[in-house]
């Protein structure tokens, strides 16, 4: 009998250590990139999700730069966390990425309508240390991001060609001025792949589109919920993209844009740095 | 002897969860780097009284609370202690400062504040996602968060040597 409550207890505390692990460390949470065999799940419907487990990130409002979260109608973001999936089979990795959202805000007729999106953001370089990390918020200068940006509006085929700089229809500037010549010329568009544009910052306000779009995505929203899987291989020659390796430790954030709270650009829910781990 | 080995594995339970909570507290970091020489030796020009010390219905302490609550208290919470709403998003590589902690603001003087406040912890070394607050209050403002700060979290300012 005490040979049994003796197992019985030490069980229990065995248990308990393993359990024991502290919410959010110095490093942040941990996103497990499951290793499998095969294609990987390009559609975030597929069952296939069912079997990597997932981990829940907090979220908060981004309050760092102006314009703050502070101004929204709801005097801060809406979304308060994200779960996060990765799957990778050694040539390409796939991350879903699901949010609460009672509204799909999936059309954008002008600039006074807004849409829904998410983002994947990584170092353009890892660091070899977390002190050497780029700014969490949009990188700086020296230390570029790549951010992965998924656009509600952009599902379907819409809206791919846009001219450089716009975020939204009708805002970027579509011609510019040779002063040379004297007279406007109409600048290059650049064009989308899919519904998820691979861009790079140094800070906050230089986003920009790169040339090579080498990220792929799907969207769907049901039962008041997004799921967004983002693919993309996982090695490639664009020295703006991040690079990953098996048995990669990479820095990774998140940001989610509530279209029915009027969030755009820099007011939407951020995170800081967690940690990539691919198996 | 029987009861030797019930009492063993809970005597275990306390070591495991003791070193977890020791290892938690060896990550925490408390960085007190050296301010710019213009914030050395700046003393609060609203009064020199430890702010702990001052009334609720303190003027300064009610437009110290006022401009807190708006700006403030959302990561470092209502009550200081670093647990606002918007916290939970910002935890690396360090959690808003609860600012009653002995290692936090009652380490420093008010001077060394202002500096925190005005420049944030985007920077090196500090790499937190406090913004600089220096365009977004009046001088006088800061001074009036700074005697809050103190207020609200209980602690008196670093003594001078």
């Amino acid at each position: 009998m005490f040979k049994r409550v003796f197992l019985a207890a030490l069980t229990v505390v065995l248990v308990s250590s393993l359990a024991y692990v502290p919410a959010v460390n110095s490093q942040g949470l941990s996103v497990i990139s499951k290793s499998v065999k095969g294609d990987l799940p390009a559609d975030p419907r597929s069952s296939a999700w069912d079997k990597v487990d997932g981990i829940t990130i907090p979220m908060s409002s981004q309050i760092i730069a102006n314009p703050r979260a502070f101004a929204l109608p709801k005097g801060k973001s809406s979304v308060r966390w994200v779960s996060v999936r990765s799957i990778n089979n050694g040539k390409e990795i796939a991350f879903l990425l699901e949010w609460d959202d009672m509204t799909e805000n999936s059309l954008v007729e002008d600039t006074s309508t807004y849409r829904d999106a998410v983002a994947l953001e990584f170092p353009v370089n890892t660091p070899k240390r977390e002190a050497e990390n780029p700014y969490f918020a949009m990188g700086h200068e020296g230390m570029p991001v790549n951010i992965w940006q998924w656009k509600a509006d952009l599902e379907g085929g819409r809206d791919r060609i846009v001219p450089i700089g716009a975020s939204y229809p009708g805002e970027g500037l579509k011609y510019s001025v040779d002063w040379y010549q004297g007279r406007l010329y109409q600048l290059p568009s650049k064009e989308r792949k899919g519904p998820v544009e691979d861009l790079n910052a140094e800070r906050f306000g230089t986003l920009t589109l790169q040339d090579s779009q080498d990220v792929m995505g799907k969207g769907a929203w049901s039962g008041g919920k997004w799921r967004v899987v983002f693919f993309r291989s996982m090695s490639g020659k664009d020295k703006e993209d991040v690079q990953f390796k098996k048995k990669d430790i990479i820095p990774i954030a998140f940001a989610v844009w509530d279209g029915s709270n009027k969030e755009k650009d820099g007011q939407k829910s951020i995170t800081t740095w967690h940690e990539l781990k691919i198996e | 002897m029987k009861w030797i080995l019930l009492i063993a594995p809970l005597v275990l339970s306390l070591m495991v969860f003791s070193d977890a909570s020791s290892a938690e507290k060896k990550v925490r970091k408390v960085i007190h780097s050296t301010p710019p020489l213009d914030y050395v030796g700046l003393e609060n020009p609203l009064t020199s009284a430890d702010p702990k010390t001052l009334p609720d219905n303190d003027p300064n302490i009610l437009a110290g609370k006022r401009l807190y609550g708006k700006t403030c208290a959302v990561c470092h919470g209502v009550r200081s202690d670093g647990k606002g709403p918007e916290a939970e998003g910002f935890v690396t590589p360090i959690r808003p400062v609860d600012l009653t902690d002995p290692d936090a603001i009652a380490m420093l003087d008010q001077s060394y504040v202002l500096w925190r406040i005005d420049d944030g912890g985007l920077d090196e070394p500090f790499y937190s996602a406090m913004p600089g607050w220096k365009d977004d209050f009046t001088e006088t403002e800061k001074w009036q968060i700074i005697l809050y700060l103190y207020k609200n979290a209980g602690v008196s300012p670093k003594a001078k040597n």
